[in-house]
């Protein structure tokens, strides 16, 4: 993962409960990195120890913990720190969702060694679409939920998120519905 | 070109879509097509619009022609927007179909931001456009940027972190570097040797202790096997201890210490005690041997074991027990002398609390001495205790015990010793007995002196006072140099004996000391006017003066202090030959109401060598031999001084040097216990006074007593300095010594005329019975004072003088022996009455009348009174009780027939018809009617001396009913209906009780009055006004209504002025009246004493006296009541102690006989019980022998005059005296004798003659027990007898009231 994940999650952990918290939680996590590069890989390993010490220290489930942080993903980090990027990824939700596989494109060209998810939009509806999400990185549904409730924030459109299925022997992506409100003119 | 392109035929939307910002523009450079998305963002592009009207060519530059641009169109154009300042960033392509240029760019973005503002979505960039992907890596860029401020932020915390504990690891270096320093001083200066060795047993370092404690030089020690310090035997366990540790690590002495020897250079041994540390460094294993030289501690303890060994055989050897208990006081220690004295077994007695040895009666004090100490409260306790012994005896010890202190302060235990002092207790014992038996010896004789003592005081009495009457009869010269001869003999001879008699009293602590208010300024005049007389035969002035802190009047012993003064002002007199005499008096320090008080007696006599002053309150001492024989003296007066001044809680001492005089100091402590008993000086403030007077003392004596009252006193010591002083200023006095005024009195008199303010008043100061009529001519006197000035007379004057102001203090009034003559008629009359209040008037009629009369309460009375006595007349009540007057009547004339028996006048209120003639029938001579009249009765007396003549020889003309004088108005009046109702003794003692409260509330007044308290003046004024009408005092009523009205009216001014007429009309109302009412009637005195001398003397002294006649004597008490009843004499003069009746039982009996006579105690001594119980019997005086010679006719004047008289002066406050007796009478014991509680109430009991059984009975004990209880307290108070002990019981108040009557 690259190095804002993390620092999103420290930003995230250190709002909500604190920098002694955050220490405590890189202490149980093992993780001794001061700060973070927004741009530098670094394993998956460490983000995914410092959601589980989260969940441990902070007394929450590590769904919770995935689930918050995909909402403070979308709500503060890509909007405070790529807003405008984010901006140009659709005036809506619907049309935000369907230029993310575009948006992953772009991304993936700066940053070379990320690994971004695939999603792909299915029966579009004018309220609700489908949407397959394909990762290589294990348990992180939770994570793209926290996003798409993020997102409905963002687009000041309420939405419902429904997992329908997940990644598993028979199929290579998690499957989500994702029905919204026609958003207020 | 490749048919690849043309091939393409892509339509215009796909061109729009994949060149949304794309311009083409003509040879005109005029725009034919645009993209959409430009259109949009860039407002005015439409076709037809001049290229370079819309937009600036920024790069490449100077390009204005469609030629120019397609020369260059190998270049990176640049163009700007010129609405909307947008960039765009492209290239030129030429179509040559349309000759076209075709500009195919995207916007340039700077930053992310810039799209949302030119309205672009990610939609308007076709997909190959690289802008949005630039903005990501901008993005990123920017992202980049704050991770390395972050990191620069983190790095700079750290670097100051890292420079923080880069000082504190040098400050740790720079300790450790001291540290190090240290420990380099501590080994080179530590008394111990320290030595390292490494673990092959070779030395690295020693110490330079260890060096000197081995004999080594420094350094050489360092790299030698560590065995060379050792003896053989110790090399080798060294070595196999080495081994031993390194192979299993296991050191038996490492941190442990023991002792070894050492081996120094030279081979021999030392004892040394040796602690070894391990350390390891660096993989190396250390070992540090620290070792200290125990050889003086070895010889100490060498020397301490034999010491103890001596300590042991020195505690074991003394007699005397030496112990130590623990802090529960159980014996941890006795030497073997505890066996010896106790007989208990040492060893058996360790472990027991030592208090069970101690005798049962003496634990308890065992228990106080050595709780505190156990509790650290004492330090040391010492006792004298029993301490049982095996043998169930016990032996007396002394025993001391010390804390011995534990740790950190606590207790741990005490020693101590016991010494047996068995055999000196038993002979102290019996020194105590034969103390005892001396003092009871010595207190015998004092009691044998003091008795004999007043034996010979009685008849010396009668002796002087004999002598002193027959100098006023006419003798020869010779006789008369007898006569005086014997009286200052007997005098000084009396005065020896009372020396003695006080002496003795003091040495067997037989004189009690009185408490009454004393009013120190009198004590002291009064003591001056002992010695006035003779100061003034030598000429020798004297005086006094107290210290403005002094109280008026305080509680103690006036008698005694007086006593002292006398001695002191005797003594002073006697070795002065000129100059003057200062009594001093001042408070030496008060705390309460205690103070004690400092008099001080300064002459300017003869003075006393240093040498022979310690003697001189030694008994029987003078400071001289030769002054005996010059002065006389017994030289007791100054050893009595001191033991009374001793006995009031004072001292006396003396300072002086040999001429130039002494003065005498003695203090005494007494109680300022009532402030509303102090005199209160009346207050003269603002008046000034010119004191015009040579002697110093009297200067400082009056400025003295005249700056206490607030005048303020300027001085002259001769004429011409008063004159001076008059013109100065103005006096409101002036007060002149008759001395000086003698020394130039025209001079005085011209400087009296000439004063600032002409003639102001005048007193004259002179000498008792020394007047200078030309002085008193020249200077016109206001008034006169005498020498030593007496604060009396002081405050009298001056309060007369100065008129406004109101005399607080009473002037004593002077008592006047023609003020008392009463009518002398012999005529014996008894009243037949039963009625009491009939009774009293008819006595008081007739005394009104100049006769006295006997009562009897009926017939039967009558005829035993007749029996008794022959009477001249008797009113006759006709209806009385048991027998009337009739059949008394009869059976009288049956028994005493006409003529020679009484005749008898009826007193009836059966004012009818033939009663009279009854009356007379029965016997009767005459008839008077009730109720009877003063005339009605004088007429029958005067009848009766018409009809017998021959007795009525003694009438000297007394006017039974005299005419009041004119102008005297109505309290005359009122005093002669008084007069006439009660007769002249109602109206004295009305008019002495009047005199006693009214100053006083005259004073009341006044204070009510200045704090405006108008309700109390009313009721002050009102209270005054009914005795004032009582006593027909008319002038003093008059005011008092005024009082009242104006007090009512709160009219202030009025008050203020009433108060002073108020003042100076009672002064007016109560002085003494020149002209009695009585005519002149000698006073009837009977004489009961057992000594012939003194019935002789007391006649002869009263004979001498025309106002008083004496009518009998009497030696005994039966004696004198017979002669009671026979003379009904005015005055009784009853001895205290006398055979057959002594005085006092003698009152008692009198007290059931009805006589209006007045008795007149006489004694040598007498208790305050004793007076007491005389007055409460009625006696109206007691008269202390001593005093008789100068004071009898004043005392028996007082009395006559309705006053009380106690020992040597009249009683001002009868009711105050009264109390204070009964306060002193009631005062519980001040001394038990030793008794116990059980013991006092047995006293107590004995005294109300109670026996054994019914004293047994009475406290429940046995019989047997009051038995035993009896002999204790014999032995204790020393009698020998039940009576004796109920009288000492008395006499000590050890036993209660309902005993005291018993």
């Amino acid at each position: 993962m690259y190095g804002m994940v993390n620092q999103a999650l420290e930003d995230m952990l250190i709002e909500r409960f604190g920098r002694p918290a955050w220490e405590n939680v890189k202490k149980e996590a093992g993780v001794n990195v001061e700060v973070f590069i927004t741009s530098n890989a670094y394993p998956d390993q460490m983000t995914y120890s410092l959601v589980g010490a989260a969940s441990r220290t902070l007394g929450m489930t590590t769904e919770e913990v995935l689930r918050g942080f995909g909402q403070y993903w979308i709500l503060k980090t890509a909007r405070d720190g790529y807003g405008e990027l984010l901006n140009l990824g659709g005036s809506n939700l619907p049309e935000f969702l369907e230029n993310l596989p575009t948006f992953h494109t772009r991304i993936s060209l700066i940053f070379s060694h990320l690994q971004p998810p695939g999603f792909s939009c299915q029966d579009i509806t004018a309220t609700s679409l489908r949407l397959r999400y394909y990762s290589d990185r294990p348990g992180l549904s939770q994570f793209v939920v926290g996003l798409l409730e993020g997102l409905g924030d963002m687009f000041k459109t309420p939405v419902r998120v429904l997992q329908e299925g997940s990644a598993g022997p028979d199929r290579d992506y998690d499957l989500f519905l994702v029905e919204w409100e026609q958003p207020q003119p | 070109m490749s048919p690849f392109v043309p091939a393409l035929n892509i339509s215009t939307e796909v061109f729009d879509a994949v060149f949304p910002f794309h311009l083409a523009f003509d040879g005109d450079l005029k725009i034919q097509h645009t993209g959409k998305v430009i259109r949009r963002i860039c407002p005015g592009v439409e076709t037809g619009k001049g290229l370079l009207d819309l937009f600036e060519v920024r790069t490449p530059a100077k390009l204005d022609s469609f030629q120019a641009i397609a020369n260059q169109m190998n270049l990176l154009f640049v163009l700007r927007h010129r609405g909307s300042e947008l960039l765009l960033r492209g290239q030129m392509v030429y179509s040559r179909k349309r000759d076209l240029l075709v500009y195919l760019c995207s916007p340039w973005l700077p930053e992310p931001g810039a799209i949302r503002r030119l309205g672009l979505t990610v939609g308007d960039f076709a997909l190959h456009d690289p802008v949005v992907d630039l903005l990501h890596v901008l993005q990123s860029m920017s992202r980049a940027v704050e991770d390395l401020n972050r990191l620069t932020a983190v790095l700079e915390q750290k670097s100051s972190l890292l420079a923080e504990a880069n000082k504190r690891l040098e400050e740790q270096y720079s300790e450790l570097q001291q540290a190090q320093a240290l420990t380099r001083t501590i080994l080179n200066t530590v008394p111990d040797g320290i030595i390292t060795i490494n673990e092959n047993g070779v030395i690295e370092q020693t110490n330079p202790a260890a060096e000197r404690l081995f004999g080594y030089a420094a350094g050489e020690l360092s790299g030698k096997s560590v065995t060379c310090l050792m003896h053989e035997a110790d090399a080798d366990k060294h070595d196999s201890f080495i081994k031993r540790f390194l192979q299993d690590r296991n050191a038996r002495i490492i941190g442990i210490g023991r002792e070894v020897v050492g081996k120094m250079r030279d081979g021999s041994s030392v004892p040394l005690y040796l602690s070894i540390g391990e350390s390891s460094a660096g993989g190396h294993i250390r070992f540090t041997g620290v070792l200290h030289d125990i050889s003086t501690r070895l010889a100490k303890n060498e020397a301490l074991r034999a010491s103890e060994s001596r300590y042991r055989s020195v505690v074991n050897s003394v007699k005397e027990v030496i112990f130590q208990i623990d802090e529960s006081s159980r014996l941890t220690f006795v030497n073997p002398a505890w066996a010896e004295i106790t007989g208990f077994d040492v060893e058996e007695s360790l472990g027991n609390p030592i208090a069970d040895y101690v005798h049962p009666d003496d634990r308890h004090l065992c228990e106080m001495k050595l709780g505190p100490l156990m509790q650290r409260q004492i330090a040391a306790c010492t006792a004298e205790l029993r301490f049982l012994t095996k043998d169930g005896g016990s032996r007396w010890v002394e025993a001391s015990a010390r804390q011995v202190d534990g740790l950190e302060g606590k207790s741990s235990g005490a020693s101590g010793t016991l010494i047996d002092i068995t055999t000196n207790r038993e002979a102290e014992l019996a020194l105590q007995q034969a103390k005892e038996t001396a003092e009871a010896a010595n207190r015998a004789k004092g009691d044998f002196v003091a008795t004999m003592s007043h034996e010979i005081r009685t008849p010396m009495n009668a002796i002087i006072g004999m002598t002193g009457l027959l100098l006023e009869t006419s003798l020869t010269r010779e006789q008369a140099e007898c006569a005086e001869a014997v009286r200052l003999s007997g005098e000084s001879l009396l005065g020896i004996i009372n020396d003695i008699l006080d002496f003795s009293k003091i040495e067997s602590a037989r004189l009690d000391l009185e408490e009454t208010f004393v009013d120190l300024r009198t004590c002291i005049e009064e003591s001056l006017d002992m010695v006035t007389a003779s100061a003034a035969a030598k000429n020798i002035e004297i005086g006094y003066v107290v210290d403005s802190e002094v109280m008026g009047c305080v509680v103690a012993d006036a008698t005694r202090i007086r006593q002292v003064l006398v001695n002191l002002l005797a003594n002073a007199v006697k070795f002065t030959a000129q100059g003057g005499i200062l009594v001093s008096l001042k408070v030496d320090h008060q705390e309460g109401n205690l103070v004690q008080l400092c008099f001080s007696v300064k002459d300017s006599g003869i003075g006393i060598a240093a040498d022979r002053i310690d003697r001189l309150f030694q008994p029987f001492t003078q400071a001289d031999s030769s002054i005996s024989r010059h002065y006389g003296g017994t030289g007791l007066g100054l050893a009595i001084s001191k033991q009374l001044a001793e006995l009031m809680g004072g001292t006396i001492w003396v300072e002086s040097e040999p001429g130039k005089g002494s003065t005498f100091f003695f203090t005494l402590k007494a109680r300022d216990e009532d402030r509303r008993k102090r005199s209160r000086a009346p207050d003269f403030t603002g008046t000034a006074l010119l004191l015009a007077e040579d002697g110093s003392i009297l200067r400082e004596t009056f400025r003295n007593l005249a700056e206490r009252r607030g005048i303020s006193v300027h001085t002259a010591a001769n004429p011409a300095l008063a004159k001076v002083a008059l013109q100065e200023r103005e006096f409101d006095a002036v007060v002149v010594g008759e001395s000086l005024a003698s020394s130039d009195v025209d001079l005085l008199g011209d400087a009296l005329r000439s004063a600032r303010r002409p003639d102001p008043p005048v007193v004259l100061l002179g000498t008792v019975g020394q007047r200078n009529q030309q002085i008193e001519e020249m200077l016109k006197p206001a008034g006169w004072l005498t020498r030593p000035v007496k604060t009396a007379s002081f405050d009298f004057l001056f309060a007369n003088l100065f008129s406004s102001t109101i005399p607080m203090v009473p002037v004593p009034k002077p008592f006047h022996p023609g003020q008392f003559d009463a009518p002398h008629r012999h005529i014996r009359i008894l009243v037949a009455e039963d009625n009491p209040i009939n009774q009293k008037v008819a006595v008081k009629m007739i005394t009104s009348l100049g006769y006295r009369a006997d009562v009897a309460g009926n017939g039967y009375e009558v005829l035993d009174a007749l029996r008794r006595q022959r009477y001249d007349l008797i009113l006759m009540d006709v209806q009385m009780p048991e027998m009337d007057g009739l059949d008394a009547t009869r059976r009288v004339r049956k028994l005493w027939p006409r003529p020679g028996g009484p005749k008898i006048v009826a007193m009836t209120a059966n004012a009818m018809h033939g009663d009279k003639e009854i009356c007379l029938e029965a016997g009767m001579d005459e008839y008077i009617a009730k109720p009877i009249r003063i005339a009605d009765l004088k007429e029958a007396f005067d009848r009766w001396s018409l009809e017998h003549p021959e007795d009525t020889a003694e009438d000297l003309g007394w006017d039974p009913s005299p005419k009041k004088k004119d102008g005297e108005g109505e309290q005359s009046r009122q005093i002669d209906e008084l007069r006439k109702l009660g007769g002249e003794e109602l109206v004295a003692e009305l008019m002495a009780e009047f005199q006693l409260q009214v100053d006083s509330e005259v004073t009341e007044i006044a204070k009510a009055v200045k704090r405006g308290d108008f309700l109390e003046v009313v009721r002050l004024a009102h209270r005054l006004k009914g005795g004032s009408t009582t006593v027909g005092v008319s002038g003093v009523t008059s005011i008092c209504s005024e009082l009242e009205v104006a007090a009512q009216a709160s009219d202030r001014l009025r008050l203020e002025a009433l108060v002073r007429q108020l003042a100076a009309e009672v002064r007016h109302a109560t002085a003494p009246k020149a002209d009695g009412h009585q005519a002149a009637r000698p006073i009837r005195i009977l004489i009961a004493d057992d000594h012939p001398v003194v019935r002789f003397g007391v006649r002869r002294m009263l004979q001498s006296d025309s106002k008083c006649m004496v009518v009998g004597e009497a030696s005994d008490g039966k004696e004198a009541i017979r002669e009671m009843k026979e003379l009904s004499p005015d005055i009784l003069l009853l001895d205290l102690n006398m055979p057959s009746l002594p005085g006092l039982d003698t009152l008692r009996e009198l007290t059931t006989i009805q006589v209006p006579t007045k008795t007149i105690l006489l004694t040598s001594a007498i208790s305050q019980r004793e007076v007491l119980e005389a007055l409460q019997l009625g006696a109206r005086g007691v008269m202390l022998k001593d005093a008789m010679v100068a004071d009898l006719a004043t005392c028996v004047f007082t009395v006559m005059q309705g006053h009380y008289w106690i020992g040597r002066k009249p009683v001002q406050n009868l009711v105050q005296v009264l109390k204070e007796l009964m306060d002193e009478v009631n005062k519980p014991p001040e001394k038990t004798f030793g008794l116990t509680a059980r013991e006092l109430q047995i006293v107590n009991l004995i005294a109300q003659g109670l026996s054994n059984k019914e004293i047994a009975v009475d406290c429940g004990i046995a019989e047997e027990t009051v038995k035993r209880h009896l002999k204790n307290i014999f032995d204790k108070v020393g009698t020998s007898s039940r009576l004796e002990l109920a009288l000492f019981a008395i006499n000590h108040r050890l036993a209660g009231q309902a005993s005291a009557g018993a």
